[in-house]
């Protein structure tokens, strides 16, 4: 049963409600969110589970035989049970909690991908990755001379999905792709990319921070090697983040942190590392962040439902292509019809630092800038963009402030 | 006045259409390039001065409207000011963006308002640290290609995409 959707339609005013700060005024005027890309807001059933944690069971876990380090334990594990089921992996031991999507990407580079590469050998990845799934893979490449190689984008910031698969060779040791660009929404083939790189033998990691919480993820289905998102962009707390691995690559890898709770036993002479996922989650993690990302997943799956997401999402991504259309010298950047409703978009003649600000005066929430994607902006030829995300608690009151907030942007520099 | 108009106040707007000292100098004494990697703003400020006097500036820039609008206000008020004076200025100017008091009159008033918008103070004070970067090099050739001359960069920092 769903509480926010009837047979995949929204309650908006309900929904809303269950977001507080929505309620909230910025500079006056109402606050519109859409920067749901940076991070989405949360609701309050997440938001009672941290204060829950803090002001009824603070404890740690897996440390203490007294009931509130049991009852923690138990929330702590259950969150790793239903990440499990969320996105179908085989078994909740190839669920690793991490402290966001570039911490996963971090721990696969210097693990698992770093025990295999030699100088000469390739590591693939896309034009339009973040800052996260491009650094960690350079950083290895000084390390280790391998080489980092770039799938190009074809001029409508969509991947060149057969330069893709041309790059995978047998100097290929590794790839790492995003499913859908933060930059620009565009929703990448990644089935088709995970059935390249297995057809040629080769693992792959799937970069799925920005594409969580707008579809279903089932890891058995995409058959790839790693995926990784984050809580916050999830309706979930800042701080927690999940790294998935196929547990035959989670048991064979050696970890990067050591300490309390990744081991066995330990003595001066040897320490016997404890089996995945503990030997990948040492020291004490973001408890209260953890237990509250089961809530964030109750509220997507049975809240809500990916059903009713999209088909909100795919009216908002509709509705606001048509409006921004009708505003003159104002491009989006990556308008393809697979795409999340996200739209980086340039206005002649004005730079998207002032869009940001002048929509920002009329409690329009937008990113600018280049959004970790540097490379990806380069190519395309802008230095920055101003970037509206939407998501689900948005609605056509929202594109409406957008677009008119965006025509007062063009009065003022006319 | 509506709160978009205490950012960008009529002044502000001038500057940012019709800039003054828009054009590189020829002759320049000193010059160094300013970045900012957050929003790709991008500015390369060329100064004629004396021994201890500024003659004149220029600036080309890539950069949003008020970064524009505030180089054109530092050529303004930089001009014929002695290097002294320059630097007590331009410690002004940034103790200016967050409270502090404007004691040199002139358009440069109007970026007062910038205390109320902390996140844009690094696109307005910009060209200023350049000048700033301009002198802590020697004298260049002023023909050098841009990507030698001296160079300051804002602190880095993003957000979560």
């Amino acid at each position: 049963m769903t509480t926010f959707a009837t047979r995949g339609v929204l309650d908006l005013a309900a929904l809303k409600r269950e977001f507080p700060v929505l309620a909230r005024q910025v500079r006056g005027k109402r606050l519109v969110y859409l920067d749901s890309g940076a991070t989405a807001l949360k609701p309050l059933r997440v938001i009672r589970t941290i204060e829950r944690y803090y002001r009824e069971g603070t404890a740690n876990i897996h440390r203490a035989v007294h009931v509130l380090s049991e009852e923690a334990t138990e929330l702590y594990e259950s969150s790793r049970r239903i990440v499990g089921e969320f996105i179908n992996a085989a078994d909740e031991k190839e669920v690793i909690f991490t402290s966001g999507a570039t911490a996963g990407i971090n721990l696969v580079a210097l693990s698992f991908v770093a025990a295999r590469v030699k100088e000469g050998d390739e590591i693939l990845i896309t034009a339009m990755e973040h800052h996260a799934n491009i650094v960690p893979w350079q950083m290895l490449c000084e390390k280790t001379g391998c080489k980092l190689v770039i799938a190009p984008v074809h001029d409508d910031a969509s991947l060149d999905l057969d330069a893709f698969k041309s790059l995978i060779n047998p100097k290929t040791k590794f790839i790492s792709c995003v499913w859908t660009s933060n930059a620009t929404g565009i929703i990448n083939p990644v089935q088709s990319m995970v059935n390249a790189a297995k057809a040629a033998g080769v693992p792959i990691l799937v970069d799925a921070a920005q594409a969580v919480a707008h579809e279903a993820i089932d890891v058995q289905a995409l058959g790839c090697d790693f995926l990784v998102f984050s809580g916050h962009k999830l309706f979930g707390p800042t701080g927690v983040g999940v790294l998935y691995g196929r547990y035959r690559h989670l048991e064979h890898m050696q970890p990067v942190i050591g300490g309390g709770d990744m081991i066995k036993s330990v003595s001066f002479e040897k320490t016997i590392f404890a089996d995945p996922p503990s030997r990948f989650e040492a020291g004490t993690p973001d408890i209260a962040a953890v237990i509250a990302l089961q809530e964030s997943i109750r509220f997507v799956k049975e809240d809500v439902g990916f059903d009713a997401i999209q088909r909100h999402e795919s009216n908002l991504l509709r509705r606001a292509t048509d409006a921004l259309a009708e505003i003159p010298g104002l491009k989006v950047i990556g308008s393809t019809s697979a795409k999340v409703p996200v739209f980086s978009m340039t206005v002649d003649g004005i730079h998207p630092h002032d869009i940001g600000s002048i929509l920002d005066l009329n409690g329009v929430a937008v990113r600018t800038g280049h959004h970790c994607a540097q490379p990806l902006m380069t190519r395309l030829g802008v230095p920055a963009t101003a970037r509206a995300s939407f998501s689900i608690y948005n609605d056509e009151a929202d594109i409406e402030a957008l677009v008119k907030a965006l025509w007062k942007t063009k009065e003022m520099f006319a | 006045m509506s709160q978009a108009n205490v950012l960008y106040q009529s002044v502000i707007l001038d500057h940012n259409r019709a800039p003054r000292g828009a054009q590189p100098l020829l002759d320049a004494t000193h010059r160094a390039e300013g970045f900012n990697p957050i929003c790709g703003d991008r500015i390369l400020i060329t100064i004629r001065a004396g021994e201890d006097k500024f003659f004149d500036l220029g600036f080309n820039a890539q950069s949003c409207a008020l970064c524009r609008a505030s180089a054109s206000v530092l050529v303004e008020t930089l001009k014929t000011k002695t290097l002294d004076e320059a630097k007590s200025i331009i410690g002004q100017f940034e103790a200016m963006l967050s409270g502090g008091s404007w004691s040199w009159g002139g358009d440069a008033e109007a970026f007062t308002a910038m205390k109320d918008f902390p996140a844009r103070a690094k696109c307005v004070l910009l060209p200023w640290k350049t000048v700033m970067a301009a002198f802590s090099a020697s004298s260049v050739d002023p023909v050098s290609r841009l990507c030698d001359v001296p160079t300051v960069t804002t602190e880095p920092s993003e957000g979560a995409n």
